[in-house]
């Protein structure tokens, strides 16, 4: 056994079932860690307050609310928190989305003190995270403290409060999900579900299934009955991104759902009445989509009450540097590498960028960084080519706004003289530049559905 | 009527009472007797109604106490009901639902009668 020492951090263990959380009390407290514990989400998020534990144990199935939504309002306060969920279901989905949220581990019940103690231990011994503390809950959802996002706070903690509905814009990669995020867990029902539902991401003949959900035999496919996103947002925020993408006549029954609060799943008779509170984000303008006929403007009015507009991230003044460098300390710690910061030419470079993909795309180059090379001032040696591909000193719109024949390519002169699938790849990725690194909206431009270019792109090894 | 209670080992339970120390120890059995009860009780009630909604909680809370005291039959009970109830209540889902509480039940009885001396 080496030198290193035991470390036993604070628990907070948030489990209603009363014997359970004492015999994981007992558990943690063999293993040496100091314990809290609450028996509810309104509880545990008043002791993950009061305690400020390393270390959270979190059933995921509460009496008043949803503890994946919990974890995330935890998380967004304290991103250093490691969150172990705790769910008597084993299926892979659960896991897989209890990771994704942010999750450092999963296990299910029923949970042997062997395993606790081995996930206490793990969680105990993992790397620090080392992002920078948080000024207030608000302040910890977006990094880079530049005025026109001084203003995008004011304007979350003002509409959080209240059940309006709120209508975010921006481009892609300008963090829409994020903010919806932070009015949820700035807002009353910070406690209750966060869905989050991709209007452009799915299937349009899927689409009210996923909304509303579906009976069994509904349809073919219909094995069970699944509720959708809006019953499962039962008392807490649904995220509808994308929303300029949803068909017509799904619109119509979104619309009805706004005005009565009751949803009708596929196949069902009897309406259900749910507590919902709606945010909704497109990167279009959603006017020019109501002109165009393809948005209701009932839909429309009914639902841009608060509107909030993300700024691009080239309109953010040195935010792109406090991003960056954050990104960078924080990816060179989980690829094992020290990085001394950027050099003043590579700061010059990227104010002038227009990052067309913002801050997705900003994370995107700086990850690339931190994998390809091994420490040190990152120069612009250091940068991936297709970061030259886009204009410099001034946005580059995107391919809506202009005619075809003016839009540059970045692809090479001597295309015809390539073999087929090379070409097919080029042109593949110049379209996602121009789009942001935005697959479902590269596949509209290309005609194809967006499974396929996840498909190709995960042939050639490229991760989205 | 069988109590599926025939392959219950509930020696990882007295482990984690001995970790726990006298006082914890007979604060988890009272609470799990409890905890059993109610969860059974609770299923029996939405089995009564037929509501498959207001079965999934008490279901859940089975499925880890169940293991937790050691019964494996009435977990793998618990578990196979959780399964079976997204596709309706059909007869054999009844027939399961309706094992799994009195095996419940009777499981809080025999905590109650043999460990909680």
């Amino acid at each position: 056994m080496g030198n290193r020492p035991v470390r036993h951090p604070p628990v907070l263990i948030i489990e209603d079932t009363i014997s359970l959380r004492l015999v994981y009390r007992a558990i943690a407290m063999a293993a040496g860690h100091p314990v809290a514990v609450a028996g509810s989400a309104a509880e545990g998020l008043a002791q993950f307050h009061a305690t400020a534990p390393n270390i959270v144990l979190l059933d995921v199935v509460l009496p008043d609310g949803d503890g994946l939504a919990l974890m995330r309002a935890m998380l967004a306060e304290r991103p250093e928190t490691l969150v172990i969920v705790l769910t008597a279901h084993g299926s892979v989905n659960r896991a897989i989305e209890a990771m994704r949220a942010g999750a450092q581990d999963f296990l299910v019940k029923p949970v042997d003190e062997a395993r606790l103690t081995a996930a206490l231990a793990n969680a105990a011994n993992a790397p620090q995270r080392t992002l920078p503390a948080p000024a207030g809950p608000q302040a910890n959802l977006f990094i880079g403290s530049s005025e026109p996002m001084q203003r995008i706070h004011g304007k979350i903690e003002s509409v959080a409060k209240s059940m309006a509905t709120v209508f975010i814009t921006g481009e892609s990669g300008t963090g829409k999900e994020l903010a919806a995020l932070g009015i949820h867990a700035a807002s009353p029902r910070a406690n209750g579900p966060f869905i989050a539902l991709n209007c452009g991401a799915i299937p349009q003949d899927l689409l009210e299934s996923e909304v509303f959900g579906h009976m069994k035999g509904s349809f073919t496919g219909a094995l069970s009955d699944k509720p959708g996103a809006a019953q499962a947002a039962d008392g807490g925020t649904l995220f509808l991104d994308e929303i300029c993408e949803m068909a017509l006549p799904l619109q119509t029954k979104l619309l009805r759902f706004l005005q009565t609060s009751t949803i009708v799943p596929v196949g069902a008779t009897k309406p259900r009445k749910v507590n919902v509170r709606i945010v909704c984000a497109t990167n279009r303008d959603p006017m020019d989509a109501v002109r165009r006929g393809q948005f209701r403007e009932d839909l429309f009015y009914r639902l841009f009450v608060v509107p909030i507009h993300m700024p691009p991230l080239r309109d953010r003044g040195d935010d792109v540097i406090e991003i960056a460098e954050t990104a960078l300390a924080r990816f060179a710690q989980e690829e094992g590498r020290h990085f001394d910061g950027l050099s003043p030419e590579v700061r010059a470079l990227f104010r002038r960028l227009p990052w067309p993909g913002n801050v997705r795309q900003l994370l995107n180059v700086i990850r690339n960084i931190a994998v390809l090379h091994m420490g040190g001032l990152v120069t612009p040696g250091m940068l991936p080519e297709s970061l030259f591909l886009q204009g410099i000193d001034g946005p580059t719109p995107t391919a809506t706004d202009m005619p075809l024949h003016d839009i540059p390519t970045g692809l090479p002169p001597n295309l015809l003289a390539r073999p087929l699938a090379e070409i097919e790849r080029l042109v593949i990725e110049a379209v996602l530049t121009r789009h942001g690194g935005s697959v479902p909206k590269a596949a509209r431009t290309l005609e194809v559905s967006p499974s396929t270019l996840y498909r190709k792109l995960e042939g050639w090894g490229v991760k989205t | 009527m069988p109590d599926g209670l025939t392959k219950w080992d509930p020696s990882g339970l007295l482990h984690i009472l001995s970790l726990a120390g006298p006082a914890d120890a007979a604060l988890i059995l009272h609470h799990l007797k409890d905890d059993l009860s109610a969860a059974a009780h609770a299923l029996d009630h939405a089995l009564t109604l037929g509501d498959t909604e207001a079965m999934r909680h008490p279901i859940h809370a089975l499925v880890a106490l169940c293991g937790t005291a050691g019964a494996a039959c009435l977990h793998q009970k618990a578990c196979d009901l959780r399964d079976q109830i997204g596709a309706g209540l059909d007869t054999e889902a009844r027939a399961l639902a309706l094992s799994l509480q009195t095996g419940a039940a009777r499981l809080a009885e025999r905590l109650a009668t043999e460990l909680g001396r």
